[in-house]
């Protein structure tokens, strides 16, 4: 059998053994179904109605203000000044919500038992009545003050392809999601099928026959076949859930991305950068004898590295710090699909960061091997950062 | 070294040498195994019988030493994977995965084609009657068929060398003849083996060779009949007696070199080689109420406790099949 041929069929083993159609199934109905339910409880917390406090107002002729509902919270009830007193009582028992004191335009008092969730609402409501009070004693009158306080109508005019819309950021949210639900569930196979199968003690008999840079490739193969389809039945399903709730709610739905060449990129980067980091998730995942008990768990976490960077750069697509993480090996995968989407990319980026990619692919894949070999015989005792290291050297 | 057909052996060891740290797991072994052979590989835990092995397949390098196999005219430092078969004293198996699926995989692993592994699989499972639980996973297998499963992952594709670490541990007396007739069958199909094991009632029925190891080096190698040749000091007889047995009858005879009470009712008597019986029969047929009588030969087991211990004794060293003192056999 030739090297290819082994690898195929650890690969074709792996993907069998992992992809359990039914309870991918069953695991996308519950999550549909938890999701509904989540949905709808939001719903109708929205729609319950909301408690309107009741404060007590005094002084609020110093600012012009009077019995007023500010936003949907607070309902204020004006009251004469010679009540502060008992109504400072009422309030600090619980018997009214809360007694507001307005000194001036500067300076008011809130009398409360407990800080309320309202407080802000509040806040912000008497800042506005302050600014109008101020701007009325500066002798503005009312149609003055309603023009100054009118927004300006901003209307977007956009060239045709020459920057990111609604749809690119949508496409660019799409391609970040998959990527990291394709590294979060391809982390979850691979640390499930490298450490079950060092615990069932399964590694010498397999070691034995096949040479280990074949059985990892077969395995990284294997398990990112899994991580794939998974990632895409979720994303067929909760699109599809999101196309059909947008069209029924009579939103716009445009998932534009101006230059078709670009989708083979947007593909190509993700699954590149699920090469690379599957290859370090398998060495590390070698290296764990008790994965309850390991602390290298942990290291598999930077895994997630392209997309956060990605996330940290969306709305920085266009700065020379993207175009570095763009052509990073170890972020490329997450930030040039962004920029590619997001930004002006240079005709040199692409097929730099394409080269730089492939070629880290090819080492790590080749260090993962060697750790792989090593750690996968290795029982009882994890090897320290700087073991590994040496595995990863000298093989 | 060479076999009687004038080619080298199938396995050849010479002076392998491997240390972890401080510890020197194995030291100058050399050893071989001829094509069609069964040999042995004996010692007490941590004699280095593993690290050997693990040396032979391929999954540690010698440290010093050579391993070379001589295979379809060619010498290599390791086998290719279909003409091995190797179960490790390390195992276990895909517990969600059903025997059969389990079988057809590692006879690809091994070489064989799609339809030949399945066709492998099935037989084996037959063999071993697992045939109406072949599609069941194997956590649903109790721990004697899963180490069936096992057995024949192992060999499942007929190699040429099968290297079998502990292959009877955990398996129940029917299931130890099993395997017993299994490994026999094998050789005589083709296969060469090598094995180790700790059951030595099951090893003497087995084997042509035995090599034992103590403390990482070789103390003692040879057919069971040498060994037993080169170890045995004198006859023994085992006489049964009715009622209290007494060795005082027995002592002071001319043949009689050693007399003990073996039990209370049996006396083991220990003569010299080429000593005549008749007078000592008649002595024992006059002196004692005998019900049974029986020479006894030296088992793999005595064999085995006493080189191990002489070669403790002796800090290690290769064991020369010399009795510290004559007639301290028991």
């Amino acid at each position: 059998m030739s090297m290819w041929q082994m690898t195929w069929e650890v690969a074709r083993w792996e993907f069998r053994r992992f992809l359990k159609p039914k309870q991918l199934v069953i695991s996308m109905v519950t999550m549909l179904v938890t999701g509904s339910i989540t949905l709808g409880i939001a719903r109708v917390i929205g729609r319950g109605r909301t408690n309107i406090a009741i404060v007590a107002l005094v002084g609020g002729d110093r600012v012009g203000l009077g019995a007023d509902t500010l936003g949907k919270r607070v309902a204020l009830q004006p009251r004469s000044l010679g009540s502060e007193a008992a109504l400072r009582d009422s309030a600090q028992r619980g018997d009214l919500d809360g007694l507001l004191i307005v000194h001036d335009a500067a300076r008011a008092e809130l009398v409360v038992r407990r800080d309320p969730p309202w407080r802000l609402d509040l806040e912000n409501a008497l800042n506005g009545v302050a600014v109008k009070h101020r701007l009325a004693e500066a002798g503005l009158e009312a149609g003055a003050l309603q023009r100054l306080a009118a927004p300006m109508a901003l209307q977007l005019t956009r060239a045709p392809g020459a920057g990111p819309g609604r749809g690119e950021r949508i496409v660019t949210g799409a391609v970040l999601t998959l990527s990291l639900l394709g590294l979060m569930t391809g982390m979850g196979f691979i640390f499930a099928g490298i450490t079950g199968e060092k615990q069932q003690r399964v590694t010498e008999q397999v070691i034995s026959a096949i040479p280990p840079q074949q059985w990892i490739d077969g395995k990284i193969i294997g398990l990112a076949g899994v991580a794939l389809v998974n990632t895409l039945v979720t994303a067929v399903t909760f699109g599809g859930l999101f196309a059909a709730f947008t069209i029924a709610t009579g939103r716009s739905f445009a998932l534009a991305v101006d230059q078709p060449f670009l989708i083979p990129l947007l593909v190509l980067f993700p699954l590149l950068g699920f090469a690379l980091w599957f290859a370090f998730l398998s060495a590390i995942a070698a290296t764990i004898d008790d994965p309850h008990t390991s602390t290298k768990g942990s290291l598999m976490m930077l895994s997630f590295l392209p997309v956060v960077v990605a996330g940290l750069l969306f709305t920085r697509a266009d700065t020379a710090a993207a175009r570095f993480f763009g052509v990073l090996p170890l972020t490329s995968s997450s930030v040039l699909p962004l920029r590619l989407l997001m930004a002006e990319v240079a005709p040199w980026e692409v097929p730099l960061a394409l080269v730089l990619l492939a070629g880290t692919i090819w080492v790590l894949r080749r260090a993962a091997g060697k750790i792989f070999a090593v750690g996968m015989l290795m029982y009882g005792k994890e090897p320290t950062v700087r073991e590994i290291w040496r595995w990863a050297r000298e093989g | 070294m060479s076999s009687e057909s004038g080619e080298p052996p199938l396995l050849t060891v010479e002076e392998v040498h491997k240390e972890y740290g401080s510890v020197r797991a194995v030291a100058g072994v050399s050893l071989d195994v001829r094509d069609g052979e069964i040999v042995a590989l004996l010692g007490p835990n941590g004699a280095g019988k593993t690290t050997l092995i693990r040396m032979l397949v391929g999954l540690t390098r010698p440290d010093r030493g050579t391993v070379a196999y001589y295979i379809d005219g060619e010498t290599r430092t390791l086998l290719p994977a279909p003409a091995l078969g190797y179960l490790p004293e390390e195992r276990g198996l895909y517990q969600d995965v059903s025997a059969a699926r389990t079988l057809a995989y590692f006879g690809r692993l091994r070489g064989l084609t799609r339809a030949d592994a399945a066709r492998a699989a099935s037989e084996w499972l037959e063999r071993f009657s697992l045939a109406d639980r072949a599609n069941e996973p194997l956590k649903a297998l109790s721990k004697g068929n899963q180490q069936k499963v096992q057995f024949a992952s192992a060999v499942l594709h007929r190699p040429r060398f099968a290297i079998l670490d502990e292959p009877f541990s955990g398996l129940d007396p029917l299931n130890q003849d099993l395997f017993v007739r299994t490994i026999a069958e094998l050789r005589g199909t083709g296969t060469t083996v090598l094995l180790s094991a700790h059951q030595m009632h099951l090893v003497e029925r087995l084997v042509d060779r035995v090599i034992l190891l103590s403390r990482g080096r070789e103390v003692l190698r040879g057919t069971i009949p040498e060994l037993r040749r080169r170890w045995s000091v004198g006859r023994r007889l085992v006489v049964r007696v009715a009622g209290h047995a007494d060795p005082a009858a027995l002592v002071g005879h001319p043949s009689v070199r050693q007399v003990d009470r073996t039990a209370v009712d049996e006396l083991t008597v220990l003569t010299d080689d080429g000593t005549p019986l008749g007078d000592l029969l008649v002595a024992i047929g006059s002196r004692c109420d005998v019900t049974s009588l029986h020479a006894e030969q030296l088992t793999l087991h005595d064999i085995y406790v006493k080189s191990v211990e002489a070669s403790l004794g002796n800090g290690g060293a290769p064991f020369d099949g010399q009795l510290p003192e004559a007639g301290d056999t028991r």
